[in-house]
């Protein structure tokens, strides 16, 4: 469970837990625990991943960011976010991850932190 | 970066800017709908001269001196021309339309008119209006309704600038201080920022869920069916508790309430629902969610110049109500139209399209539409906000000034210019 956890939370890597991938017996479960954390991988250092195809700059991300609102306060009474020190910001009609290292899920403090997952219309961002 | 004002929708987002660099436009704050927008001055297929239609009915190429000349002599000869569009154009220009009009005795009718009607005349001739509608809502309302409309294809920032997320004076909390309730006939990706996500049934749906709120707020409801206009009764007994319970609600509606199949039936029902609510000490403001980014504008122009709202008839000289002009464009009363910034034949009914089609038609558009491909005389003019300046309403009323950031290619007008030439040369 601890391995999960820290897997969950890309401190290890699947490779490492070598039974997995070296006894035949495993062979079923490392395929399917491959599949299973394939998005992971794909997602930032804060699980978090951002579906340009999806996004309609929209700018809630922007908006409901507590990050964004301490170190650009005028984007929590809704303007768009101008200043380059936000974490998100909404670039040529789409939103984008600016300043990651600034997102309260970055490692090391990891806070479960969702509510720009909760605020996406469309379902662009996702946290994993 | 450059400060802009974006005309992609009725939101009309002030606080955006722009630049232009060598690896092409970029924009800061805009909505993809914005964004796309304000990109459309860079596309190639934009209409980049003036086109007349020949005997064997294929557009060509010709001067814009021509192509004036032509346009002023085929409204001249005109008996009665009407005149479309608008809601995409600055005050200014609508301004120049209605002195055309005036002066060659047509008719003048905006987008409006088939857009939101009487409901926008009432509002805006001081029925119910309150300046700066959005900001008030943005810093007070604590419960915010979509109905019959979908912001998050519609109005991409109306959410996050105006209504849900944003704090305010006395929303100290954003999203948390508010209750949503979105309500329509189907699933759609505002729900899911909502407390009460109400769908109703087709049809009827709004018409019966309206009633039993009015009953509700009456006092005079019993124990309501299992189903509420297609709801279910515990959803629709919470959202009526939570309704009595705010202290400002704000409802924004469209087409999907105005322009269902009970439609008219639906508006006294909700004026009578927000009535009920300001009686009872609740602070209820409505408004509807307009599409183009100067709708308004187009309303309060025609109200400041003839004191009437849309439809204006000029064939005689006081400017009188015109009769359902769209009805007329089908009967066949008119001999000519001139299109000012819409594609009005995706947009029309089908037998006023078709009237229309056959009517000797001027068209003054950035980009090729159907309308342009069937106008007999095209003039390309400059993107409103982009390249051409004047000022709008957004869709609450508030007028704001715009800052364009680039200039038309060499060749190309204003469309207040254009119409300016021709008022000079009728």
């Amino acid at each position: 469970m601890a391995f999960a956890t820290r897997l969950a939370l890309r401190d290890v890597e699947l490779k490492e837990c070598t039974p997995l991938f070296e006894e035949e017996q495993y062979s079923d479960q490392c395929k399917e625990l491959t599949e299973l954390i394939a998005p992971l991988l794909t997602a930032e250092e804060t699980g978090l991943s951002l579906d340009e195809t999806k996004c309609t700059g929209c700018g809630n991300c922007v908006v409901v960011c507590p990050v964004d609102a301490t170190v650009e306060p005028n984007t929590a009474a809704g303007h768009a976010a101008r200043s380059g020190k936000t974490v998100f910001a909404v670039e040529n009609g789409i939103a984008a991850i600016i300043n990651l290292e600034k997102c309260r899920r970055f490692p090391p403090d990891r806070m479960n932190c969702r509510v720009c997952e909760q605020g996406c219309y469309v379902k662009a961002i996702e946290i994993w | 970066m450059q400060d802009t004002v974006c005309c992609g929708c009725s939101v009309v987002c002030d606080d955006v800017a722009v630049a232009l660099t060598k690896s092409g436009f970029q924009s800061l704050g805009l909505c993809k709908l914005g964004h796309e927008y304000c990109n459309s001055f860079t596309n190639r297929s934009r209409l980049k001269t003036s086109l007349i239609k020949t005997k064997t009915g294929k557009q060509k190429r010709i001067a814009l001196t021509d192509a004036l000349d032509s346009a002023a002599t085929l409204l001249q000869d005109s008996t009665k021309p009407l005149f479309l569009g608008w809601s995409n154009s600055p005050n200014e220009t609508i301004k120049q339309g209605l002195t055309l009009c005036r002066k060659v005795k047509g008719v003048f009718d905006s987008t409006a008119s088939f857009e939101y009607g009487n409901l926008l005349n009432h509002r805006l001739q001081g029925g119910e209006q309150h300046q700066q509608l959005l900001d008030l809502v943005r810093n007070q309302a604590d419960h915010i309704i979509y109905w019959g409309v979908n912001p998050a294809e519609s109005h991409h920032r109306h959410a996050s600038r105006y209504t849900v997320f944003p704090k305010g004076e006395k929303i100290p909390e954003g999203r948390e201080s508010r209750v949503v309730s979105v309500i329509d006939i189907r699933d759609t990706e505002s729900m899911r920022l909502a407390n009460h996500q109400l769908i109703l049934a087709p049809k009827t749906g709004d018409v019966d869920f309206l009633q039993a709120l009015i009953a509700e707020l009456e006092g005079t409801a019993g124990t309501p069916p299992a189903l509420v206009g297609g709801a279910p009764a515990i959803e629709f007994l919470s959202f009526s508790k939570q309704l009595r319970s705010a202290e400002f609600i704000a409802l924004f509606y469209g087409n999907g309430l105005l322009h269902s199949t009970h439609g008219s039936q639906s508006l006294p029902l909700l004026k009578k629902v927000v009535g009920l609510l300001n009686q009872n000490g609740r602070n209820c403001v409505t408004l509807p969610m307009v599409t183009y980014c100067n709708t308004i504008g187009a309303v309060k122009t025609s109200l400041k110049a003839t004191k009437l709202p849309f439809a204006l008839n000029f064939t005689s000289s006081k400017p009188s109500q015109a009769l359902k002009p769209l009805q007329g464009l089908a009967q066949g009363q008119f001999d000519a139209a001139l299109i000012v910034g819409w594609d009005a034949l995706s947009f029309l009914p089908g037998p006023a399209a078709k009237a229309l089609r056959n009517l000797p038609t001027i068209a003054l558009s950035t980009h090729p539409s159907l309308t342009t491909r069937e106008a007999h005389i095209v003039f390309p003019t400059a993107l409103t906000g982009v390249e051409a300046d004047g000022r709008v309403h957004r869709m609450d009323g508030t007028q704001v000034t715009l800052k364009p950031f680039t200039q038309p290619p060499s060749g190309i007008l204003t469309e207040q210019a254009v119409l300016q030439d021709l008022i000079q040369r009728l």
